[in-house]
């Protein structure tokens, strides 16, 4: 059945052309932004290279302090905090370590007097167990290397091949800021949509100016400079270990001399940590999910009605037919899975336009998007570009929430023009011409 | 004939309703995004009396001691003080620099930083103001940089105040409105109202008010001096050089470069980098959040006015297709093509007429939520500009939406329309 329906439809597209592509223009555009939107989200919070283990890690970026006098200071964590409260848990893998310290980096290339700026993250051995970086060459520098504070730097395989070539650059030394450090190992570039973990260069967080083992921001013991990324081992269930975390951070706040100290409900799963900014508050998650919700209610009724209109319009001229079937006995459901049905053809047809529609938007709006919801944009590092990976755009995920879509404003855009033209009076709708 | 529109109009309620609610519904989150657009339009027609174009940020810094070239007796402070005021000189004698200014980072024009100050008038206390403090070294001319003028447009130097009190300040004129609103500023003294003995100025003058940002109001300003010295050269000092109007900006800047990257080799110093304030200004407008505002919205805006428009083209070219009769018999009761186009398009204008009405008492609930935003609103400011006056506001973002949406609509009608109006009488005719 559901097949001359769908032969009846695109008869219906081929006689009316100009009619079919406003529909399907119409229809695309609604897609084309919910996807944009869905798109970035998803690349926020999927398992991404080489944030590969999103699913399994917990964050703790930031946290307070609240002195007796009543004033609160509130920053990054402390090594020792982390430490601490985390490293001791039961069901642990590894806890990577990325210190907020940024500041200018600029590369003097052997033999060229023009320095090139670079980013520079400062991290510890266990993000390499964390974050699965795929290492062309060589190794993650050692534990030996990040006690003793050697110079030694894992490099991105585009900064190895703008520096050295074709020629091999583990073993060879690279100048930052004059001072000279040992390539230990070259990894395939990660993207900027992972910009936590983004950066042409990592060095040991020992190495970072003024860093001393088991220091704190103004003796507040609890903050500092780092962030951590905690990674669960797989047979461990994530919401326990949070719950474990969470006692563990109330229970060292307690701890504190004349201080006490709370992480806000931190760590967070990886979907709530793209949400937290500030670090002297909780996001609060209903009014973000009401946000989003409104734009996206947005962008599917203001098309949901128009296209209800054309749809309706539609169906005014084949009152007749629909008499016809009526007069000869069809129930009014058939008759309203009918139109939905023919009409979700238009949808799909309109969602795969929207679908390459969205393609083209992310791309062109690449430098920014992925930043949509910051308060506080980032500015492009100086020559670097945000790429998407195919891997990114086309998967299942994708096309599932697509389809999804199509499903919701077709309902949305058809529903009630079937039920009004399968509800008129059978002799009213005869008489149409 | 609008009478007779209106009934037809009534008449066909049920094809009409979709459209209508459509309208209905652009019509009002379009207006939320005039309104936004309107008050950052007006924001940036409103003067500032400084004007960033053909100024430059030079950037230098010091070589640290792992350099080949490092030289340890450079170090010392007064070596550095010395190959700072060298290196000053060297930039200021560069045929294309015409003015040069010291100032601290603190206060890069079209910058992310801000230092604040909060002043009370000593005269009279009740009066008294947050504004930003703008902190430059008055042995250079930064109003000459960066082209300060008086509120009248004259041009203001640094040399016309007298500085010789450390304790001077210039203020802008909305800072002396607010403090010295009968008379005369000048030598009156501005003080801290949390330690008036410690913290207290003598103005020595007025500039013209400025912006912050493009998109802002003017804003309370107080200049200060501060000086270069080795204490801060090296953490906060930042150079600051007008060109000459003549010289292209490229190419200042390359021959710059290729000049000054070797001259500037004083001592220790090099030249690191030069970037327009301009730039600056662009990138701290990014970093902000304000052009990802602007692009959201105007994406959001698009986005609405091709959706009102397919919907009203589909409708149209439907709604033609089955009033073929009524059209012809118009035609043969002697209507000319252009009174039909006419018919169709007024047709549009007046269920634009009809969904707007019910559309502004949708935005007033949406003011009396307190959901509009202003931009730049400053908390009990002296002047009211136009975006504060609610009523007018609200008038003037309609009318512009209203104006948009009629346009958008007519382009939408033009094609089925004009097909309609193509149509031979006795085609048309035959379907009766």
């Amino acid at each position: 059945m559901l097949k001359v329906y769908f032969k009846q439809a695109w008869n219906l597209i081929r006689q009316e052309r100009l009619f079919s592509l406003i529909y399907i223009v119409g229809t695309g555009l609604s897609v084309s932004m919910v996807m944009v939107l869905s798109i970035v989200f998803y690349m926020k919070v999927a398992n991404i290279y080489p944030e590969t283990n999103r699913d399994r890690i917990l964050v703790a970026k930031s946290g307070m302090v609240s002195f007796e006098n009543g004033r609160n200071s509130s920053s990054s964590l402390s090594e020792g905090m982390i430490n601490t409260c985390f490293a001791s848990l039961d069901g642990v893998e590894a806890i990577a370590l990325i210190s907020r310290k940024d500041g200018e980096f600029l590369l003097q290339p052997e033999g060229d007097p023009v320095q090139l700026p670079v980013t520079v993250k400062y991290v510890n051995t266990d993000f390499w167990k964390v974050f699965p970086f795929r290492f062309i060459d060589g190794k993650p520098f050692t534990d030996a290397d990040q006690q003793s504070a050697i110079r030694t730097a894992v490099i991105a395989e585009s900064l190895s091949r703008r520096l050295f070539g074709k020629d091999e650059a583990v073993g060879k030394y690279i100048s930052l800021n004059f001072r000279s450090y040992r390539v230990c190992g070259i990894v395939k570039d990660a993207s900027l949509v992972t910009r936590e973990t983004y950066s042409l260069i990592w060095l040991p967080y020992t190495l970072a100016d003024g860093y001393q083992p088991n220091s704190s921001f103004y003796n507040t013991e609890a903050l500092g400079e780092f962030s951590a990324y905690i990674l669960a081992s797989k047979d461990k269930n994530l919401a326990d270990l949070k719950k474990e975390a969470e006692a563990a951070v109330e229970r060292y706040g307690k701890t504190l001399h004349d201080k006490t100290f709370t992480a806000l409900g931190q760590p967070d799963y990886y979907w709530q940590s793209i949400f937290r900014f500030w670090s002297n508050s909780r996001p609060e998650y209903g009014k973000l999910v009401l946000q989003y919700g409104l734009v996206l209610l947005i962008l599917l009724l203001v098309p949901a009605v128009s296209l209800s209109g054309m749809t309706d319009s539609r169906m005014e001229r084949r009152l007749a037919e629909m008499g016809v079937r009526r007069a000869f006995g069809a129930p009014v459901t058939t008759l309203m899975v009918q139109v939905i049905s023919e009409n979700f053809l238009f949808t799909v047809l309109g969602g795969v336009f929207g679908l390459l529609l969205s393609y083209l938007l992310l791309y062109l709006s690449r430098s920014w998007i992925m930043q949509l919801d910051a308060t506080f944009v980032d500015v492009l590092p100086e020559g670097a570009d945000v790429v998407f990976s195919p891997s990114m755009l086309v998967n299942y995920q994708v096309f599932g929430i697509t389809l999804f879509v199509c499903f919701l404003l077709n309902l949305l855009s058809a529903l009630i023009p079937a039920w009004r033209a399968s509800h008129r009076q059978i002799i009213y709708s005869l008489n149409a011409k | 004939m609008l009478k007779h529109i209106f009934k037809q109009l009534w008449n066909r309620k049920r094809a009409n309703i979709w459209i209508g609610v459509e309208l209905l519904l652009v019509f009002c989150l379009l207006w939320y995004i005039v309104d936004y657009f309107f008050v950052l339009e007006y924001n940036k027609s409103l003067h500032s009396c400084r004007d960033m174009d053909h100024t430059w940020q030079v950037e230098v810094a010091l070589l640290p001691p792992e350099h080949s070239e490092y030289q340890p007796g450079e170090s010392d402070s007064t070596a550095l003080e010395d190959n700072c005021y060298r290196l000053l000189d060297r930039i200021r004698g560069y045929k294309g620099v015409e003015a040069l200014a010291v100032l601290s980072n603190w206060s890069t024009p079209g910058g992310g930083g801000y230092y604040g100050d909060w002043f009370r008038s000593r005269k009279d206390t009740t009066r008294s103001g947050h504004g930003q403090a703008i902190l430059f070294d008055p042995r250079t001319d930064f109003f000459k940089v960066f082209r300060y003028t008086t509120k009248e447009g004259k041009p203001v130097s640094v040399d016309d105040f007298d500085w010789a009190d450390p304790k001077s300040v210039i203020i802008g004129n909305m800072a002396k409105e607010t403090f010295f609103p009968d008379g005369d500023a000048i030598g009156q003294i501005l003080e801290s109202p949390e330690k008036p003995d410690e913290w207290n100025f003598v103005v020595k003058g007025v500039v013209g008010d400025i912006k912050r940002f493009d998109y802002e109001r003017p804003q309370l300003t107080f200049y200060r001096a501060w000086r270069a010295t080795a204490d801060n050269i090296t953490e906060e000092m930042e150079i600051a050089v007008r060109s000459r109007e003549s010289i292209p900006d490229k190419q200042f800047l390359q021959d710059f470069k290729q000049t000054m990257s070797r001259e500037l080799r004083v001592g220790n110093f090099y030249l690191k980098g030069v970037k327009s304030y301009n730039q600056i200004n662009k990138d701290t407008d990014f970093e902000f959040g304000q052009t990802n505002n602007v692009r959201i919205r105007t994406a959001f805006l698009l986005f609405f006015l091709i959706n009102i428009m397919l919907c009203v083209m589909g409708t149209f070219w439907y709604r033609i297709r089955m009033r073929r009769d009524e059209i012809g018999l118009r035609m043969a009761m002697g209507s000319t093509r252009t009174g039909i186009r006419k018919l169709l398009i007024l047709e549009g204008l007046c269920l634009l007429a009809i969904a707007s009405l019910p559309g502004m008492l949708i935005e007033i609930q949406l003011i009396y939520a307190g959901l509009i935003e202003t931009i730049g609103k400053q908390n009990n400011q002296l002047v009211t500009y136009l975006p504060d006056h609610v009523v007018l506001r609200f008038i003037l973002t309609n009318c512009l939406t209203w104006v948009l949406l009629a346009i958008a609509i007519v382009a939408a009608i033009w094609l089925p329309a004009d097909k309609a109006a193509k149509m031979e009488p006795a085609d048309a005719l035959h379907y009766e």
